[in-house]
Order: structure tokens, then C-alpha cells, then sequence
């Protein structure tokens, strides 16, 4: 279980199932959970738990459920997320369950064009519809904000022009959802339709009105190019000159969306003393209570975020959206409560998902295989608005240059503003798609050079202490590790090359950061602070501000406090949901948070208990160094049998402050990256590296592939809690598989998004996930916390590429477009007149 | 308004949108492409009716595809049919949906589907479709819409050569409970106020059958077909022949086809492997691809001959 959203109807189905069939085979299970959606788990924990219960498992254990790793009292334990019981019986509330007296809904009306001027907006007739309380336009909320504070294009609601078909045009509160549609049908919009720029070349020419005719300075702007980005390092023509083999070729990544299955959902209440509070399905909290202040100019005190539990994000609620602005204006306007549910198509509008990327690659290898030179040209369809887009168009040249060494790289990368819905951060961010070109290139090399594919990577490979060829410092990385689990568990020595015409494998591997060291509004304050205060009756609290969306990070903070004080978990409380009480956390995105996090809450686990350590010892009056801690008591190393409960060590070391015991950790950002402008972009505390292994099936007379099994093996540094870091592998390497097989987000010829509904998003059901075998690889990172790093958005990358390389191998021919659908493969077969 | 008939002629003379399980009704309504009132058919007797008759198999309009797929007298005397009910959707879908509305669902176009668009379905002048996206849509030009038809059910029960029963007795058949696909806004052709209350099959052949349903689909499970097919096949008594072939695709025309020309190659021939791919090709003759729906020929004949191979394993 992660986020826990799709769980109640997980467990339905389940049961149906196991009424009918005692002991049913994973085809049947997968069967029956075919028709419940999950964008976490890739259904692999989900499937292993319905097996349990069929051999009638107790499955309801007390949290911690097996032994740690050597040398601690729980971490690296098999556990229960603490949340995992309470999602299940419909406990814990997401946002959309929670009422409030009086409250209002919202709804917001939008663009049925690409791009056009508003003329005019008439409300009269939807403010005199009974029932409505509210209503606005953009022209209530001017100021423009992004989540990159030097960005700053776009509003709340338009003001002089939409951008998409549903960009954000009016808002209503009325006493129901249905009154508030009524509402929106009567509102008048002229509109002056513009010619719409759809495309990246269209883009590019620039000859029509400009999606954005200003800049982010309010001066004209001519052309649609919203970012570039150009770096070189190292001798790269000498490089490709030195080159015995040279891959060359354009590489197209579609787009695609997180498709949460929760929805996001935003209340907004403000107080009789003028204090807003925003209730939100969100990510980054505190850069939301940010974006509130800002635009609806109230001081920062004064905006309190409370974040519920998340039924998913994936990055597509990493930053302000507009129901957030909407529903805290129109609470103030209606003095209500105001409530604002996107339907699943306003998720798919908001997007912020995948840049379509198109990539013109060369890469150029020795004869023995050590890459020589690679050269990168990018365009990033960014859609209407820039969102992360500078980070992005960033981090598609800078995250390129690891796991495998790049002695000579050059890139450019370009970002445009297209009227399609905005594209931001996804699992993965900016990186996926330069990632799969590269890999592919890698695999093309290889069979060119006669070298095997795993080997070539091997020798190319970066290890712990290097640094890259552009300046970013690499403390611990387990290629290597990786590609031998992936090898030997995947049997490919025995099996590559030897399956019959159809049937393939193909590798791949990447790195992905954990956390930047460079913080999106740069400040000298810590990225992320923990604060510990402990209670008489034995619990300590932890405040921190990190969004669990899903992920865990909650039962991170949990583990790392328990491992440090010796306390049972149970006994620590998680604080996280609320921006007034805990301090702050930056957000879930760049997979920062166990790093961070996991650094503040160490430090401020030590700093409680030093002065438990103290106390004891002077109540004992022995030596501080004899006092031995946890798990569950605490006790005199010299007099084993001399112990106390950790209740206990709490009550005296509050007897021995004489106030009630508290301590603080923060993680504070140090200086990283390379000396040239850009060379803190990418710069990360700690790189987590995974190899993938791919098993196909490609029908060649209906070119529909098949992936029959995945092999994931991911370098996280330490698994602090194994059961959730194989599971940020398993989601991640089943979102891969999706993107590579099926999803996409495209529009129309008149910017009408294609893939309105789940249906036709296309995601992966339990039926089409294959058995993924996620193997942690640690390495014991020198900066993480207890030697951990990232997990939750690395294990995607290479998924793409591994599969891409296994069709080749199956059927022989390069796909180097995604999705690698029905339609696509065949054509690639008959071109290369394999069928 | 929400109404609960007690009797099909009460659901019958009321106005509004018909609900059984519900599943594409709700759709329409939340899309705001239906918002008339709601004639829910609940509490009509009759309509879950399962009956053994002289004249085959009757099977009430309510009765859900779950139940379909897995009754072994289906099973055993229509397989098609019952592996049609299984194979389409998710087991969610499949336990609400309905046989009838199975039958009458509407087309998965997402421009008909688009609140704010006005295609030809929905009365507008011209099929969005055809100039827009239409990477899933026909590649047989019938009509000026381009939307697959959506029921699987349509076209198994076209090769069973059911009958549907009215409220008023009458009887349809598929083809004309379909029509020729040449009016857009008509995805069937039940007649306003009239209402199906069950699905008449004539009895099985006596000496049995050979029988595959099959869809070409990107995703293995819950979604619309790219192009699916149910085969039946009689040979001879030696089993060296094929005496007869009844072969309805779906997934590539505003309506199911019969493919009437591939089923006359057939007989007559040794039901082969060598048979099947030679003839398989027969089954685009005709076809008319849009500008992104060329692919599907190619599809086709490998499906058309994985079928026939698939219902021969029967006969092993």
C-alpha cells in the first residue's frame, strides 16, 4: 500500500475473488483486480498480499513485521506503514472528505479554444442564478506567480488570454456542484480565436501571434522560445573524431500524464480574523502557502496549508494550481467555505506532466567500447505555461551524465511554449526522455561494436568518489552492483541472443539525484526542519512538513526517530499535515525527502537523545558512555540486566530539564556542483543509480509487444524500510512500462486533448503489469541518513529504454519513438522490412 | 427526476433515458450529453428472465455479461458469445453492465464524448473525427461517423444470429437493430419508447461448432478494441472440410461487419493454418483506411487467422 487511495476497492475485489476461489493463481488475481486502477504499486505488493491471505497469512501483525538490518533496532525491518490500516477501512480522510459547516462547491469554467483574446466576461446572469454565492475572473487575481519565483506567467484565471482548451476562464461558488455548472453555462465569454501553435515546429517559426506575447518582465516577447539552454564539456569533436563507431539519430519521447487517482481537491476557509486556511491534495505545501500570499496579498502568517492524506502525486501536484487560488477567493467572496473538486478530465487539463521531447542524439564509442563523445539537441514541447520549465530544460542536458561516463558532452536544449496543457514535473523530471534516446543509442553501439550490451555499460561505468564530466560529485553509486543482479537474476548470459524470433531482452540503466542542492527560491535557511518534543506519556512528536504522498515519507520520519531513541514506533507520532504546526519542508519532489528529511529528523533524534542519555546516566550515576539504547528499553552496557523503559529515560530527562524535552534538526544546504552558470543545476547530495532488464514478446503480424517480466535492480545507499523502497521500484519501473507501451497525452489539430479520461489515458491495469522483481542494491551513501538515498523516481528511467532494446532484440528493429504501440511497431517492421 | 417502473409497460410509456447497470448511462449524464429523466429499470420484472426455449436460448435485457460469460450453458452451447462477454471491459464493468445495454451503449469518440464539441452524432454538420484524431477509429468507411461501433455484444450476437425482443413482441435482428451505419446520429435504430426486453439465440447447430472470440487491443485488458472478431465454424463429418463459416469483426466500422466474401472462401477448404493465412487478407477487401487508421489492415489478418486457429483448437 502507498498512497492507499485505490485500496478499498483493491480489497473488494479481492475478497470477491477469494469467496469464489480459495487459492486462486496470480492470472485469476490479476484478473480480478483488472478493473481497480493503481498508479503506485505496479500491483506487485497488492497481488503478493491477496496471495498472502489466500494461504491465510496473519497478515495483521503489529508493525514491525521482521528483523532489522545488522546493527539496529529497526531500520531496514519489514513494516507496516503506520497509515496502511486506517486508508483501508476509509479512516483517514482524503481532501474531498472532508465538509465543513456551510460549505460551498466550486467549479471553474474553461476554454473551449487553444488560444484566443477575451473580449469580455458577463456574470450577471450566473451571479442571479439562486444558489450562487460567488463569482470571478482573472481580473480579481492579477498578479501572475510560477512555482520558479523568476517565472512568473501565469494567473489564477486568465486575464487577457487563454492558453489551452481548458485553460482557467471564470469561477463559481453555489450551494452544489450541479448549481455551480448551471452557473457556468450562463456565463457569457467573447472571445477573438487566435491561430493556435500546436507543434514544436510551429513553435519554433514563431510566425503567429505568440502564446505568450509578454515576458516574465512585462516586455514583448516575439517568439515562443520559453527556455535555452547551451553547455559543452570536454574535447567533444575530438571525442566523435577518436570514435570507431558513431550513432546518430532522432529520438521522440511522447508525453504523458501522472494520472493520480485521487483528484485534486482544494477548501479554502478564512477566519473572523482574516487568516486563510487551504486545505489541498498537494505536494509542496509550503510553496503553496507561498503562492497564496503572494497573489492573494495576505502576509505569509497569515495562510495556514493543511495537507490530508494523498491519493498520489507523481509530481503533478508539486506546485500552485488554480482551484487552490480559486477556492481561498471565493471563500473570502462568499464568506463560506469553499470546496473545488477538478473531475478527471480538469486532472488531465492541469497536467504538468511529461514535456514531449524530441532529441537529436549522436553518441561515438572506441572500438573496445568506452564512449567517446555524445552530442544532445533537444526541443521540450512545454505546453501554455513554464511551470518547472527553466528546471526542466536544465535538467534534460545536466542529469544526463551519469551512471555511465560521458568524457565529452555537449548539449542544447530548448523549451517552447505551445497552447497545449502545461507540462512540468513528472517521476522523473526532465530526464526520462534524454534517458531512453541515450540508452537506446547505447544498445545500437553495441551491437555495432560486437560488444554485449551489459558489458559496454560495465565499461563505462562511474563509481563511488567520481565526479562527472560536468563538475557533479557522485559520493556512492552501485552500477555495477546493479548490472550484476540484473544479469544473473535475469538469466541473460544464458539467454540473450538464444530466444526464438518474437521473444527478447534488452538492459538499461540511469541515475537520478536525491534532492538539489539548489533550492527552487534560494535561501540560506534549511531546506528541511524537524522538530521533536516528547510527552510524559511516553510518545514522542515529530513535526516535520514533508508531504506524504504516498511514498512513506511519514513512516521514514517514524523509523529514523525510533532507530535513534530506541523507541517502539508505535510510540512515535508524525506530525506533518499542517503548515502552522511543523516546521518547514521544502516538498516531495527531486526525491529529496529521505535525504533531507531523514538528515533533520537524525539530527534532531540526537540532540533528544543526548540529553536522555544525560539524564539517565545522572540518575544511575554512572558514565554517559555506559548507557546503552533500545530497542524498546534502555540499559546499563556494563549491567545488561539494569534497564528501563524508554517512557521512563523520557520522564527523567524532563525532570532533569525542568521543562518538557525538546530538540531540532534542520538539513542545511552546502555548496554543490560545477563553477560555470547552471553548475548547481543537477548538483545533488547523493545519486541513486538502477539497471533494468526487459523480457518481450512482440506479435510481428500484430505488432502489439508484450513485456512478460521486469528485473529492477536500484542502488538506494540503504534501505531503511525495504518493503516501501521495493515498492517505490515496483510503481516506478510499471509507470515506465506504461509510458513506454501505452499512455500519451496529445491533442488534437484543434488543441482538444485527446486522452480526456482514464479509459483513453490508457494506464496500465494489473493485467499488463507483468511480475517485476525489484532488487535493492546498498551501498551505504557517505551524506544520506544511515547511508540512504533516493528511491522513488530513479527506478523509472532505464524501464523505457530495457524494453525499447528487448523489441530490438526480439523482432530486430529500433523503435525510437514512444509509445511503442500496435501501430508504430508494425510500421517500424515493415520498414525494415522485417515482416 | 429518477423513475422506478414497476412493469415494462410502465418503463416502456415513460419518457426519458433508460439505466440498467448503468455504466455508460452515468457517463453520458456526468459529460452533460444526456440530461433527461432517468427511467431506471430496477424494479421491472422479467428483464433478468434466463429461459431454456423450445426456439434456443432466451436471455433477459438485464441480464449482466458477468453472468454471460460464465454460465456453462452458455459456455457450452455459444462460446463465442461467452467469451465475447468475458473478454470485453474490467470484472467491474462486466458485473453492472447489461446485455440490452451492452446492445445500445454509445460510441467511445472523445470528440462526441467532448462536452464542448458538436459533432455529426450529436447533430452537428460534419464527423470531428475524420479531420481530427482518429488513431482508433475506422478503417471502413460506412458512414460519416467514424466511430467504432462500441458493442462487442453487437457483433457475437450478429454471429448467433440472435433476435431482440421489444416490449411490443417484436422481433429485430442485429443488422437492423444497427442499420447501415449511414445516419451518424444513430449508433442503433430501436425505435423512441420502445425498450429490449430480452435476447432470443437460436438453438446451437446439432452437430456442434468450433467458436473463438479474439480482439486486437494495445493494453491486454479494459480497453476498446483496435479490431476483434468472433468465429464460428461447422466442418464436415470427417473434419477435413469446413462446411460452414460465420465470421463478424468489430472495432473497424461505425457498425460490425459480416465478412460474407471470407466466409464463402472458406468453405469448402481444409480448416489449415495454410488455409487461414492465405485467406485471412480477405477480411480488409474493401476497406477504406482514414489518413491514422491504416495500420489496422495490417492488424486484421493476423487476428483473423489467430481466430480461426483458436476456434480449430477446439477441435483437437
Amino acid at each position: 500500500m502507498q498512497c492507499g487511495f485505490c485500496q478499498p476497492g483493491m480489497i473488494l475485489s479481492a475478497h470477491a475473488l477469494l469467496e469464489k476461489t480459495a487459492s486462486p493463481s496470480r492470472e485469476e488475481i490479476t484478473a480480478a483486480l483488472g478493473g481497480n486502477l493503481c498508479r503506485c504499486t505496479g500491483y506487485t505488493k497488492i497481488v503478493e498480499a491477496v496471495q498472502r491471505v489466500a494461504r491465510s497469512e496473519d497478515i495483521s501483525k503489529g508493525l514491525v513485521q521482521g528483523p532489522p538490518a545488522e546493527g539496529f533496532s529497526i531500520l531496514g525491518a519489514r513494516a507496516r506503514k503506520p497509515d496502511g490500516i486506517g486508508k483501508a477501512v476509509g479512516e483517514l480522510p482524503y481532501t474531498d472528505d472532508i465538509a465543513l459547516p456551510r460549505m460551498l462547491h466550486g467549479r471553474i469554467l474553461r476554454s473551449p479554444y487553444a488560444h484566443a483574446r477575451i473580449l469580455s466576461i458577463d456574470l450577471s446572469q450566473a451571479l442571479a442564478l439562486p444558489g450562487v454565492y460567488a463569482a470571478v475572473v482573472g481580473a480579481d487575481l492579477p498578479k501572475a506567480y510560477c512555482v520558479i519565483p523568476w517565472t512568473p506567467d501565469e494567473t489564477a484565471l486568465c486575464t487577457d488570454k487563454v492558453r489551452y482548451v481548458g485553460d482557467g476562464v471564470a469561477a463559481v461558488a453555489a450551494v452544489d456542484e450541479e448549481t455551480a455548472d448551471a452557473a457556468l453555462a450562463l456565463i457569457k465569454v467573447e472571445y477573438e480565436v487566435l491561430a493556435p501553435v500546436l507543434d514544436l515546429d510551429t513553435a519554433e517559426k514563431a510566425a503567429g501571434v505568440p502564446v505568450h506575447e509578454r515576458d516574465w518582465k512585462g516586455r514583448p516577447r516575439l517568439d515562443n522560445l520559453c527556455k535555452e539552454v547551451a553547455l559543452s564539456f570536454g574535447e567533444v569533436d575530438e571525442g566523435f573524431a577518436a570514435a570507431a563507431a558513431v550513432v546518430e539519430g532522432e529520438w521522440f519521447y511522447e508525453g504523458s500524464s501522472h494520472a493520480p487517482i485521487e483528484p485534486h481537491c482544494a477548501i479554502g476557509t478564512w477566519d473572523a480574523l482574516g487568516r486563510l486556511t487551504l486545505y489541498s491534495s498537494t505536494q509542496v505545501p509550503h510553496y503553496l502557502q507561498r503562492a497564496l500570499s503572494e497573489v492573494l496579498e495576505v502576509p505569509l502568517d497569515r495562510v495556514r496549508v493543511v495537507r490530508p492524506a494523498i491519493g498520489g502525486a507523481f509530481g503533478g501536484k508539486s506546485e500552485p494550481f488554480d482551484l487552490e487560488l480559486c477556492a481561498a477567493l471565493l471563500s473570502k467572496r462568499a464568506g463560506r467555505p469553499v470546496k473545488i473538486l477538478y473531475t478527471r478530465e480538469e486532472v488531465f487539463l492541469a497536467h504538468r506532466g511529461r514535456h514531449p521531447m524530441e532529441m537529436k542524439l549522436r553518441v561515438g564509442a572506441s572500438a573496445d567500447g568506452k564512449i567517446t563523445a555524445v552530442e544532445n539537441d533537444l526541443r521540450l514541447d512545454g505546453g501554455a505555461y513554464h511551470s518547472f520549465g527553466m528546471v526542466t530544460t536544465w535538467y534534460s542536458g545536466q542529469l544526463l551524465t551519469g551512471p555511465v561516463h560521458l568524457p565529452a558532452y555537449r548539449f542544447r536544449s530548448r523549451r517552447f511554449y505551445t497552447n497545449k496543457p502545461c507540462c512540468g514535473p513528472k517521476r522523473g523530471h526532465g530526464t526520462v526522455q534524454p534517458r531512453f534516446a541515450l540508452e537506446c543509442a547505447l544498445d545500437e553501439l553495441s551491437e555495432k561494436l560486437g560488444i554485449d550490451p551489459i558489458d559496454l555499460r560495465r565499461r563505462n561505468a562511474l563509481v563511488s568518489g567520481d565526479e562527472t564530466i560536468n563538475g557533479q560529485s557522485i559520493p556512492s553509486l552501485g552500477l555495477l552492483q546493479c548490472l550484476e543482479r540484473v544479469e544473473t537474476l535475469s538469466g541473460w548470459k544464458e539467454r540473450r541472443g538464444k530466444l526464438p524470433f518474437g521473444k527478447g531482452l534488452g538492459v538499461a540503466c540511469s541515475m537520478y539525484i536525491s534532492g538539489t542542492a539548489y533550492p527552487i527560491h534560494p535561501t540560506e535557511l534549511p531546506q528541511s526542519g524537524v522538530m521533536l518534543s516528547a510527552d510524559r506519556s511516553g510518545i514522542v512528536r515529530v513535526a516535520c512538513g514533508a508531504a506524504d504522498i504516498g511514498q512513506g515519507s511519514d513512516a521514514m520520519l517514524m523509523t529514523v526517530v525510533s532507530e535513534v531513541l530506541g523507541i517502539d514506533p508505535d510510540a512515535v507520532r508524525v506530525e506533518s499535515q499542517d503548515t502552522d504546526r511543523a516546521p518547514v519542508d521544502l516538498g516531495s519532489y527531486s526525491s529529496r525527502v529521505t535525504l533531507m528529511c531523514g538528515i533533520a529528523a537524525q539530527e534532531a533524534a540526537m540532540g533528544m537523545r543526548q540529553a536522555m542519555i544525560s539524564a539517565l546516566a545522572g540518575a544511575w550515576q554512572v558514565d554517559e558512555a555506559r548507557i546503552g539504547v533500545g530497542p524498546g528499553s534502555w540499559f546499563d552496557l556494563q549491567d545488561p540486566g539494569r534497564h528501563v523503559g524508554v517512557a521512563e529515560v523520557l520522564r527523567l530527562a524532563e525532570i532533569a530539564a525542568g521543562r518538557p524535552l525538546v530538540s531540532a534538526g534542520g538539513f542545511r544546504t552546502r555548496k554543490l556542483g560545477g563553477k560555470y552558470q547552471g553548475g548547481t543545476i543537477g548538483a545533488s547530495p547523493a545519486y541513486s543509480t538502477t539497471a533494468h532488464v526487459a523480457e518481450v514478446s512482440v506479435d510481428p503480424e500484430t505488432g502489439i509487444v508484450t513485456v512478460d517480466k521486469l528485473w529492477a535492480a536500484h542502488d538506494c545507499g540503504r534501505a531503511l524500510l525495504p518493503t516501501l523502497v521495493e515498492g517505490q521500484i515496483e510503481g516506478s519501473t510499471a509507470m515506465g512500462l506504461g509510458e513506454a507501451l501505452f499512455e500519451a497525452h496529445t491533442v488534437d489539430s484543434r488543441g482538444l486533448l485527446a486522452q480526456p479520461s482514464l479509459l483513453e489515458a490508457c494506464l496500465g491495469t494489473s493485467v499488463e503489469t507483468p511480475p517485476i522483481v525489484a532488487s535493492i542494491v546498498e551501498t551505504i551513501d557517505p551524506v544520506g541518513p544511515f547511508g540512504a538515498k533516493e528511491a522513488g523516481e530513479g527506478p523509472l528511467h532505464s524501464t523505457i529504454p530495457a524494453i525499447a532494446n528487448a523489441i530490438h532484440d526480439a523482432v530486430g528493429v529500433r523503435i525510437r519513438r514512444t509509445p511503442f504501440s500496435p501501430e508504430r511497431v508494425l510500421a517500424a517492421l515493415k520498414e525494415q522490412g522485417r515482416c | 427526476m429518477i423513475t422506478f417502473p414497476k412493469s415494462i409497460e410502465a418503463a416502456a410509456s415513460s419518457p426519458g433515458q433508460r439505466r440498467a447497470g448503468g455504466t455508460d448511462v452515468q457517463e453520458l449524464r456526468h459529460l452533460g450529453i444526456r440530461s433527461d429523466d432517468l427511467v431506471d429499470l430496477r424494479d421491472c420484472p422479467g428483464l433478468d428472465r434466463f429461459e431454456q426455449a423450445e426456439d434456443g436460448l432466451h436471455l433477459g435485457a438485464g441480464i449482466s455479461l458477468t453472468r454471460i460469460a460464465q454460465d456453462a450453458a452458455v459456455k457450452e452451447q455459444y462460446p463465442a458469445l461467452a467469451e465475447a462477454a468475458g473478454g470485453l471491459a474490467t470484472p467491474q464493468i462486466r458485473n453492472r453492465a447489461s446485455l440490452a445495454g451492452s446492445l445500445l451503449q454509445e460510441v467511445r469518440c472523445w470528440y462526441y464524448r467532448h462536452p464542448d464539441q458538436q459533432c455529426a452524432k450529436k447533430g452537428g454538420a460534419v464527423c470531428l473525427a475524420r479531420q481530427g484524431d482518429h488513431l482508433y477509429h475506422s478503417c471502413f468507411d460506412t458512414g460519416v461517423c467514424v466511430a467504432p461501433h462500441p458493442s462487442t455484444m453487437a457483433a457475437a450476437l450478429w454471429a448467433y444470429d440472435a433476435l431482440v425482443e421489444l416490449d411490443d413482441a417484436s422481433l429485430l435482428d442485429i443488422p437492423t437493430l444497427l442499420g447501415d451505419g449511414t445516419d451518424p446520429r444513430r449508433t442503433h435504430h430501436l425505435a423512441p419508447g420502445r425498450l429490449v426486453v430480452a435476447v432470443h439465440l437460436p438453438p446451437p447447430p446439432p452437430k456442434g461448432e468450433l467458436a473463438a472470440y479474439g480482439r486486437a487491443i494495445s493494453r491486454a485488458r479494459a480497453e476498446w478494441p483496435l479490431a476483434e472478431l468472433v468465429v464460428r465454424l461447422g466442418l464436415d463429418k470427417k473434419g477435413e472440410k469446413i462446411d460452414w463459416a460465420r465470421l463478424v469483426m468489430g472495432g473497424v466500422a461505425n457498425r460490425p461487419l459480416r465478412l460474407s466474401v471470407l466466409e464463402e472462401a472458406l468453405v469448402g477448404q481444409p480448416p489449415t493454418d495454410e488455409t487461414f493465412a492465405r485467406l485471412a487478407p480477405m477480411a480488409i477487401e474493401g476497406a477504406k483506411p482514414l489518413p491514422m487508421t491504416g495500420y489496422k489492415l495490417r492488424i486484421i489478418p493476423g487476428l483473423v487467422r489467430e481466430q480461426l486457429l483458436r476456434a480449430m483448437e477446439g477441435a483437437a
